[in-house]
């Protein structure tokens, strides 16, 4: 099981280097210095040409592409993302703060879209054909279809503006609050972020659930007279659960990225909403770094589905 | 019923209903079990013999009922009518695996993938009580195991089912079954999907459960091979009726019903070289939705009359072990039949 | 629920034999007709949204772009169908010219993504050897990020335009559409009409896209439609955070981007709520035109 996970972390940096030499690409193609987010902006507004030349000279911007690439590289391994374009904040910090907010929110979405979609997958497919089985069936086709700021517009109408029981947004800078004082503002966010993929869990869940119950093994399971219960969730579940499990892992870019549209409405201080902010603004480093930090995440995320997948099918570590 | 017998089906009628058509797949078949004896039921697909196991096991799928007859299953000198038990009552739980005990075809899929083959024999063991805890069950699944002649017991029984092979994963789903002593167990097929070489390896296995177990055995195949390798008594079926049935050796030199003998004549026999008069069955076997009225194999029958295109022959009696479905038996019974 | 599967076991016992049982085989068919059901009605509500689309002044006689700022945030009423907007844009219009413009993007994206996808599938997935691993692992890179996010990245660089964004969508789209042609190639590779072909010296190019490709048509169009329908959302959200087509130009998406402001969310639903339900109607019978299609070629649902 350790080489399986040590193998994947190795895959993983072939990748990275290959992703961040595409950011750094995409930094460079823009009009303007990299001299201007490398250093603090206050210093800037004070050099005159002579000075900045220097700068450049110091910095290395005159080298040739690769060897700034290296650079850039070796800065980035140390934390050092830079300035941002437009605030003056280290970058650095810019993620600190709002990291923790964006993981909050997915982390959450995904948990609870993972739990409640295969729940109501299992349900469907253990009461097939009766009419609770074609409604959820027809919620979750509309589901994969509505546009989540939609979604997100018609519950901040419906909860905030009209029937006053959620905030409409704006939960405070992460300091200070418990977790049971965040919650009303995580609600709304959550399950809108989670809800596609909760439909597309359940949907998936449920034929995937429906195939392991036609199976030989679970006949075999029954003739030995293990209670029904029993047959159905430990033999027949636990083997569903693994493409499940695979096709939350194909989703995970999705719900990354549909982070970015529901921070932004629901004003959630994540690094969402500074992609965001950082887009509108031409700010073109943050962006990209923004966007090498969601590869990261996405990577990470997909590591982790691949270990519980390993962990439930003993078939594929051992392949 | 004298001592021996451990499991008697009178008049089994079992319909399937699918897409609104009701499917009269078992027409009254009636058959015992032994203890010690193998009885094979043999026919071709579709004739109802897993549907025969299923019933007994409890098994038959939700839209499948058994209309008329019986089932009974003798433990430790009561008897039990499996046909009136509640399918997914406690007490069929408690005879499953512990009574009756079914293996089926294809090893490699009857296996749960994602449990190690220690797992799933433990689970059978703990759950009708004969190993007190998860150390206990390894303990004897490791030797289950090793009585099934599966090598190195004690690293296999940690490891999954795709890492066994054919033949051993069949052994290993005998240990299984085995577990917990059943009185009776049903082998649908379990030969099929395994070499030749593997196949005798497990009829061995079969000889030795049904000698030093005393276990009662029901083996169902298409290949009257296997049957003329095994059967203490054979029962031949065809569109859900036993056409014949009897003692092994009977049935298979002295053929009564039409249908077994063609049966015969169709295989080919190693060693009697390519020049084998080979007769296939003419015909096939008809919709069951839109059954010939009167004996089923009329229409493929060499031999039939008008007669047996009206009604459905009655068992005949043909000898004192020797029972067969026809008005014009092949051979000539013993006692004569009456003809109406 | 066990004495209702006796009383219908019954019932069709007592059916039987009365002699009015119901012909077995009408049944598939009526399966196979009920899945197309919804397939009908995806293909109604997409025809019916298209057409008024394109066809936008035979169903309205206003124009999208006319600002009349005496009549602002108007609501429904007998000239303006769906009220106006906050500088008196009448939103029924606005709905059925931008429409044009969700679709077209939506629908070009999809073919340009399919067009690149398929045709680097087929090649590289016939050929194999170091291009198709090269390919793959580009695809790879691509598919780790979110799709929003390389949209925006790109956007940044070159700038917003409506066809900048439907290139960018076609760069970012293609890897899904690959990998799917790719895998459906590799199946057909080893085919026997194919080792027929080869033996009799046909070229490559020619056996992987005129005797190969047709064969996988079947997930190809329905790929087409879902990606068809991914896009439509794409630039909805995109358009609605301000950032996909330039808001002078009408599209579903910009029509949406008024509803940021939360007075006109609360107050005005007519501005953003039927543009939405437009743009998910239109979304879902997509998904039931998919959807029957892929009842409708996966081979293991055929007979």
């Amino acid at each position: 099981m350790s080489s399986y996970i040590i193998r994947k972390f190795l895959m993983l940096i072939p990748m990275l280097l290959v992703i961040s030499f595409l950011i750094y690409l995409g930094m460079e193609l823009m009009p303007g210095d990299a001299v201007d987010f490398l250093i603090p902006p206050d210093a800037l507004a004070t050099m005159n040409q002579e000075q900045l030349h220097a700068m450049r000279e110091a910095l290395g911007l005159n080298d040739p592409f690769f060897l700034r690439y290296l650079k850039w590289l070796w800065g980035m391994l140390h934390g050092d993302f830079g300035y941002s374009m437009q605030s003056g904040v280290p970058v650095l910090t810019l993620m600190k703060n709002h990291l923790p907010a964006t993981i909050e929110l997915t982390v959450t979405a995904l948990v609870m879209s993972s739990v409640f979609g295969i729940i109501l997958g299992v349900v469907c497919a253990l009461k097939k054909g009766t009419v609770a089985d074609q409604i959820l069936s027809m919620i979750g086709m509309i589901g994969v279809a509505v546009p989540q700021f939609l979604l997100g517009l018609i519950c901040i109408n419906g909860f905030s503006l009209h029937l006053n029981i959620l905030p409409v947004g704006g939960r405070m800078a992460y300091a200070g609050q418990t977790f049971l004082e965040r919650l009303p503002y995580l609600v709304m966010p959550a399950v809108v972020l989670g809800f596609s993929l909760t439909a597309g869990v359940m949907r998936y869940g449920r034929s995937s659930m429906l195939d392991s119950m036609g199976k030989d093994y679970m006949k075999t399971a029954r003739s030995k007279g293990i209670p029904e219960w029993r047959v159905n969730f430990l033999h027949g579940l636990r083997t569903a659960m693994t493409p499940v499990v695979v096709l939350i892992g194909f989703r995970l870019p999705m719900l990354i990225g549909g982070a970015v549209v529901v921070e932004e409405i629901f004003q959630w201080p994540g690094i969402g909403g500074l992609f965001v902010a950082a887009v509108r603004s031409q700010n073109t480093p943050l962006v990209m770094i923004i966007g090498f930090f969601s590869v990261l995440l996405v990577l990470l995320a997909s590591i982790i589905v691949d270990i519980i997948t390993a962990l439930l099918d003993p078939r594929i570590k051992l392949s | 019923m004298d001592h021996k017998t451990v499991l008697q089906v009178s008049d089994l009628r079992v319909n399937f209903y699918n897409n609104e058509r009701s499917n009269r797949v078992l027409r009254g078949i009636s058959f015992h079990l032994e203890k010690g004896k193998i009885l094979c039921i043999v026919g071709e697909s579709g004739c109802g013999k897993s549907v025969t196991a299923n019933a007994v096991m409890g098994l038959l799928p939700d839209l499948a009922r058994i209309e008329e007859g019986e089932i009974c299953f003798w433990q430790e000198g009561n008897k039990i009518r499996i046909d009136q038990l509640n399918r997914k009552g406690k007490e069929m739980r408690r005879i499953r695996g512990e009574g009756i005990a079914m293996i089926f075809q294809d090893p490699m899929t009857a296996l749960n993938p994602v449990f190690s083959v220690g797992y799933q024999i433990s689970e059978a063991l703990l759950y009708h009580k004969k190993a007190k805890n998860k150390k206990e069950a390894r303990k004897q699944s490791i030797e289950l195991l090793k009585s099934m002649g599966i090598p190195l017991p004690e690293k296999r029984v940690d490891e999954y089912p795709h890492q066994f092979s054919g033949g051993m994963c069949q052994r290993a789903m005998i240990a299984m079954a085995m577990s917990c002593q059943p009185k009776v167990l049903i082998a649908d097929e379990p030969t099929t999907a395994l070499d030749v070489t593997i196949q005798a390896q497990i009829f061995e296995l079969m000889k030795v459960l049904k000698e030093q177990n005393d276990t009662a055995i029901m083996l169902i195949t298409h290949d009257m091979g296997v049957v003329a390798e095994l059967a203490d008594e054979v029962a031949v079926m065809y569109m859900g009726n036993i056409v014949e049935s009897g003692d092994a050796r009977q049935v298979l030199t002295r053929s009564a019903h039409p249908y077994t003998e063609a049966l015969l004549k169709s295989i080919p026999v190693l060693g009697r070289g390519k020049e084998q008069d080979l007769q296939p069955i003419r015909g096939t076997t008809p919709d069951p939705y839109n059954r010939p009225p009167g004996c089923q194999f009329a229409p493929r029958c060499d031999f039939a009359r008008e007669k047996c295109r009206q009604e459905m022959p009655p068992e005949m009696t043909v000898s004192d072990e020797h029972f067969c479905r026809c008005f014009y038996p092949l051979t000539k019974p013993e006692v004569e039949a009456d003809e109406d | 629920m066990k004495r209702g599967l006796e009383k219908k076991m019954d019932r069709i016992l007592h059916l039987e034999q009365a002699g009015k049982a119901k012909r077995g085989i009408k049944n598939r068919a009526l399966r196979k007709l009920l899945a197309n059901r919804l397939s009908i009605l995806g293909i109604i509500i997409f025809a019916v949204i298209l057409i008024m689309c394109v066809f936008a002044p035979v169903f309205t006689s206003n124009s999208a772009t006319k600002v009349d700022l005496k009549n602002i945030l108007s609501p429904p009423s007998a000239g303006h169908i769906l009220g106006t907007d906050k500088i008196g844009r009448d939103i029924w219009a606005r709905v059925l010219y931008g429409g044009r413009i969700s679709i077209a993007v939506g629908l070009g994206s999809a073919l340009l993504a399919t067009l690149l996808g398929v045709s680097l599938g087929t090649a590289a997935g016939y050929q194999g050897g170091r291009l198709d691993g090269m390919i793959m692992k580009i695809s790879e890179i691509l598919m780790s990020f979110p799709q929003i996010i390389l949209v925006l990245m790109l956007v940044t660089i070159t700038g917003q335009s409506l066809w900048n964004l439907i290139f960018i969508f076609s760069l970012t789209g293609w890897p899904s559409m690959y990998r799917m042609a790719r895998s459906q190639v590799l199946s057909l590779r080893e085919a026997e009409y194919v080792q027929a072909l080869k033996a009799f010296g046909i070229g490559s190019m020619r056996i992987a896209f005129i005797h190969i490709l047709p064969n996988a048509i079947g997930p190809i169009f329905v790929n087409v439609t879902l990606s068809t329908a991914m896009f439509i959302l794409q630039e909805a959200s995109l358009s609605f955070l301000g950032l996909g087509v330039p808001l002078e130009v009408a599209t579903w998406g910009n029509i949406l981007n008024a509803a940021q402001d939360l007075m006109i969310l609360k107050n005005s639903w007519w501005v953003w709520l039927p543009t939405g339900i437009v743009v998910t109607l239109f979304v879902v019978g997509i998904n039931f035109i998919g959807d029957g299609l892929r009842d409708a070629t996966d081979p293991s649902q055929i007979g």
